[in-house]
């Protein structure tokens, strides 16, 4: 091959490459395309060249020009136009050039046919893969999204445009209380009451928005309308033209329920209904903060005394019943004022009165607290009623609910340390007899109200002539299945529930009705001395409310002051308790005459009994078991005694012995200045009938 | 169109895809009448598409051999499309059979056909994922597989950005990508432009809104926005046929006719 040769063959494979470089990509460097045409270019001058001539090698660089990619729209054309010419000035045989073109044509439709077919069965492939992945997702899809209808507690529905049901979920059916069949027949605003029908029939529009989330009321089967949360989905088909609507429906109903009790259990005491402390206490909060300055408002905290003897005494249950009952009280009490209730502890309410025009004093809520509870509530056939402890408390300076709080707490304790119907000191009991105490202290009250409860009075009689002068009234309970309980003990039971405080008006009001009675008696007698005598409990000493209990009976009676004799407890003046001192010196400014009993001597005592208006002492069971008459006359005992009468007497009052056996005993007290005495050795006591035959008898 | 997320994308033949018409205009039979029939609208709006679509074939070579020059044996090709002649590991591998070269296509076709070509083929992966959610790339398993984040990747976005529309956030999806290169990955970027087109560029892009995938041109100054945080190489961002030229011929005739402009850029 001559070097001029050579420099033409790369003259035309640069203008080859050039040509086929305008009509396909060629995934070659410049160069490797050029060495890959110079190639194909030499096979071809080889080939026109050859004797004998054959143009068949041409076909296979047809084959070749398919297989280096060269397979643009125009490749072969332009590569026929640039190869001919160069091949007819190299062999100046048309014919041959004709005859290789040909095959080389050929060649190339054949590789390109077949590469061509190869390619589109490859793309095929593709695509029938990617349809068959496609579909399997398109399916697995569909599953999961019928998984999601069917368990989903939404209910879903996807309609036609008419509203007409193509496919609910059970959930729909049970929201809507039907059959999943029952939708066949409706369309979807039928499912939505008149008035939110236009709202859902809104998601129809094709101008609105796609997707709409709403509230609807929703009719359900049995008639009833509940408020729903409805998302209603608007779907549109490739040309953008509305094709379906997707409506999902949550029933808020059970959940708004829920939330309801969520609430009552957070703010309500379950047992009584009443707020619970943390509610009450804000409720204390916003009524301070919502109050105008200057409105009054009252806080009562409430603790009821010895609750606990009621649950061990009758059982938890019968406590729980007990405190309901408590609770109805307060809200009777309250009925008028406009009121908040709390239970704020176990046996501990709370009362918050915003006061208006008609609301009474603070001492008379009280009182009428104090009534009501005194009301025996019945747990089977057992009457009980409460005592409590009330603090009260006004509206402060300060706005603050906790200082406001904190004050009725402060308040209740106080009422607490006065003793005033409240038990202290109280343990769990531990035997029998402390139960079985504990119960029929809890009995008590009901046993006033059925009768079994009754006036008991003992004969006082003057040591000096042994003449009946007046008497003693007390308290007897006879309960239907058991002993007859005397005065003391009653007295006993009733200061363990706080009781004992109802009982002292009880006892005044009663046997002051009988007054005229005794007064009667005691003219016959010639007696100075006061005709009826009570004797009141440390508790009944102490008691507020006893100067207004003592002025009724009296008013009733209708009879002079000065018959009555009350008998105060000597510890409990001595201690201030409650309001002991003033009570005593209130009797008997009012002309009842007063006396302290359970006097033990002393010179605080004695001090006591000089400063007071009581002119009379009652010495009650002086020696315990021993008697008098039984020691010698100059024991420390006797003589102790002896002086004690002297004290009593140079002060300038009298001295009654209670508990008298005997008639040695009655003789000995008379023998040392005794004025009159009380005990089983002058009758035992009795009625009014009891006593009034004992007084004729003796006149 | 309300399509419920949770519906697969489906498979439509019928719906002619850039990807293939693309392969029609690169003298490739991956195709379907559809495809060709797009194809020859296009060719009569602008004759010089199916030279736009070879000088496009042509950078891709050009840009990964040059970034294999630079080091680079690991690459990420966005939106590859039919694997059709001359693909980035075809290209990569005559250099370097180690290189790594993951491809991501959200076309179900391409998808399928890539996993056939490129069975069997080591170091190599494809990805069904739509592109514009960087993070179902970037955290998929296959290509956490093959690539490794701390050592530099060429990221290929090739006639990729001009179908993602300005709703698609186009500059915050790079970003995304680019935030999780090492230093010194590279970003190989060519786009349609208007700028580089004689007939009106609207002709083109109307006849492009009939098939999957519309086209949004863009201006030279938006281009070179998705090459924010990368230092642009030489010659910069210029109409493909003048990046880096390997023979007159690659320059073609005319660049104002180019249709693209293409450019790399560094990782700083």
């Amino acid at each position: 091959m001559s070097s001029q040769g050579r420099d033409e063959r790369v003259a035309l494979a640069r203008t080859w490459a050039r040509a086929i470089g305008s009509t396909v990509y060629v995934p070659m460097s410049a160069v490797e395309l050029h060495e890959y045409l110079l190639d194909l270019i030499t096979t071809l001058f080889d080939t026109v060249a050859a004797e004998p001539f054959t143009a068949a090698p041409a076909a296979e660089l047809g084959r070749r020009l398919v297989r280096a990619k060269f397979t643009g729209h125009e490749t072969l054309q332009q590569s026929i136009a640039v190869l001919s010419d160069a091949l007819l000035a190299e062999s100046g045989s048309a014919d041959r050039v004709v005859a290789m073109m040909g095959e080389l044509a050929a060649g190339y439709a054949e590789a390109i046919r077949g590469w061509t077919l190869d390619q589109q069965e490859e793309v095929k492939r593709a695509l029938l893969d990617a349809t068959r992945r496609s579909e399997a997702e398109l399916r697995e899809s569909e599953n999961r999204f019928r998984e999601v209808v069917t368990s989903s507690a939404l209910g879903i529905a996807i309609t036609d445009l008419e509203g007409k049901f193509l496919q609910t979920n059970p959930a729909l059916a049970e929201i809507i209380g039907c059959k999943p069949a029952d939708f066949e027949q409706r369309v979807l605003t039928d499912l939505f009451s008149v008035a939110t029908r236009g709202q859902v029939a809104n998601a129809f529009r094709a101008d609105g928005p796609d997707r709409m989330i709403t509230k609807a009321e929703l009719v359900k089967d049995d008639g009833d309308e509940v408020w729903a949360n409805v998302a209603l989905s608007l779907l549109r088909d490739d040309d953008d033209a509305p094709s379906y609507l997707v409506a999902m429906v949550q029933d808020n109903s059970e959940l708004e329920l829920l939330q309801r009790q969520i609430e009552t259990l957070t703010s309500k005491d379950g047992l009584t209904g009443m707020h619970n402390r943390q509610f009450f206490k804000s409720r204390v909060e916003s009524v301070l903060g919502r109050a105008a300055p200057g409105h009054a408002i009252t806080l009562l905290h409430i603790d009821i005394d010895n609750f606990s003897v009621v649950n061990h005494g009758f059982g938890y249950e019968a406590g729980d019943e007990l405190l309901v009952s408590i609770a109805d009280k307060l809200q009777r009490v309250f009925a008028d004022e406009k009121a908040e209730f709390g239970r704020i502890d176990g046996d501990e309410f709370a009362v918050l009165v915003e006061n208006g025009p008609t609301t009474p004093s603070t001492e008379d809520m009280i009182r009428a607290v104090h009534a009501e509870l005194a009301e025996p509530v019945y747990l089977g056939e057992h009457g009980i009623a409460v005592g409590a402890s009330i603090g009260a408390v006004g509206r402060l300076w300060s706005t603050d609910a906790v200082e406001f709080f904190g004050a009725a707490q402060s308040a209740l304790r106080k009422a607490k340390r006065s003793g005033l119907r409240q038990w202290s000191d109280y343990d769990k009991p531990e035997d029998a007899t402390e139960k079985a105490d504990f119960e029929r202290a809890a009995m008590l009250a009901g046993a006033f109200e059925t009768g079994e409860v009754t006036l008991d009075y003992s004969p006082v009689v003057r040591l000096s002539d042994r003449k009946g002068v007046g008497v003693l009234a007390g308290v007897v309970w006879q309960p239907r299945d058991a002993e007859v309980i005397a005065h003391d003990d009653c007295v006993r039971l009733a200061e363990l529930t706080g009781l004992s405080v109802q009982v002292g008006p009880w006892l005044l009001g009663e046997a002051c009705g009988h007054l005229p009675i005794w007064q009667a008696l005691a003219a016959t007698a010639n007696a100075k001395e006061s005709v009826l005598r009570v004797r009141l409990s440390r508790a009944q000493s102490a008691d507020g409310d006893l100067v207004a209990a003592v002025n009724e009976a009296v008013a009733r009676s209708a009879v002079g002051p000065e018959f009555l004799q009350i008998a105060f407890d000597t510890s409990a003046v001595a201690e201030g308790l409650g309001t002991a001192p003033d009570n005593l010196f209130t009797v008997a400014s009012n002309g009842v005459r007063v006396a302290l009993h359970s006097f033990r001597g002393g010179p605080l005592e004695l001090d006591l009994l000089a400063g007071s208006e009581a002119r009379s002492v009652v010495l009650t069971d002086v020696f315990g078991d021993v008697r008098p008459p039984q020691r010698s006359a100059d024991s420390a005992l006797v003589l102790g005694t002896v002086e004690l009468v002297r004290a009593v007497a140079r002060i300038g009052a009298e001295v009654c012995v209670d508990g008298v056996r005997d008639e040695e005993e009655a003789a000995w007290w008379s023998d040392h200045g005794v004025h009159t005495a009380t005990g089983l050795v002058f009758g035992d006591p009795g009625d009014v009938h009891d006593m009034m035959a004992r007084f004729s008898d003796a006149g | 169109m309300t399509t419920p997320d949770w519906m697969p994308p489906g498979v439509d033949a019928e719906l002619p895809s850039a990807a293939r018409i693309y392969d029609y205009l690169l003298g490739g039979a991956h195709n379907f009448a559809s495809d060709r029939a797009v194809a020859d609208r296009l060719l009569a709006v602008d004759p010089g598409v199916r030279r736009i679509a070879t000088l496009n074939r042509a950078f891709l070579r050009r840009a990964v051999l040059f970034l294999m020059s630079q080091g680079i044996r690991q690459f990420l090709d966005l939106g590859s499309g039919i694997p059709t002649v001359g693909n980035v590991h075809e290209i990569a591998h005559q250099v370097d059979p180690s290189t790594k070269v993951a491809y991501v296509d959200y076309e179900a076709v391409a998808v399928a056909h890539s996993e056939m070509i490129l069975a069997g083929v080591d170091n190599t992966a494809i990805l069904m994922a739509d592109v514009t959610e960087p993070h179902l790339v970037l955290d998929s398993p296959k290509i956490r597989g093959l690539l490794d984040f701390d050592q530099p990747i060429g990221l290929l976005a090739l006639t990729l950005f001009h179908y993602i529309p300005p709703q698609r956030k186009p500059f915050q999806v790079i970003a995304a990508y680019r935030d999780a290169l090492a230093p010194g990955s590279h970003l190989a970027v060519s786009h349609f432009t208007d700028d580089l087109v004689h007939s009106t560029g609207d002709g083109l892009v109307d006849t492009m809104k009939t098939t999957q995938n519309n086209v949004f041109p863009r201006s030279k100054d938006e281009i070179t926005q998705l090459f924010a945080g990368f230092d642009l190489v030489d010659p910069g961002l210029v109409p493909i046929s003048l990046w880096r030229p390997e023979t007159t011929m690659d320059g073609g005739d005319d660049p104002s006719r180019d249709g693209q402009y293409a450019g790399v850029a560094r990782k700083k």
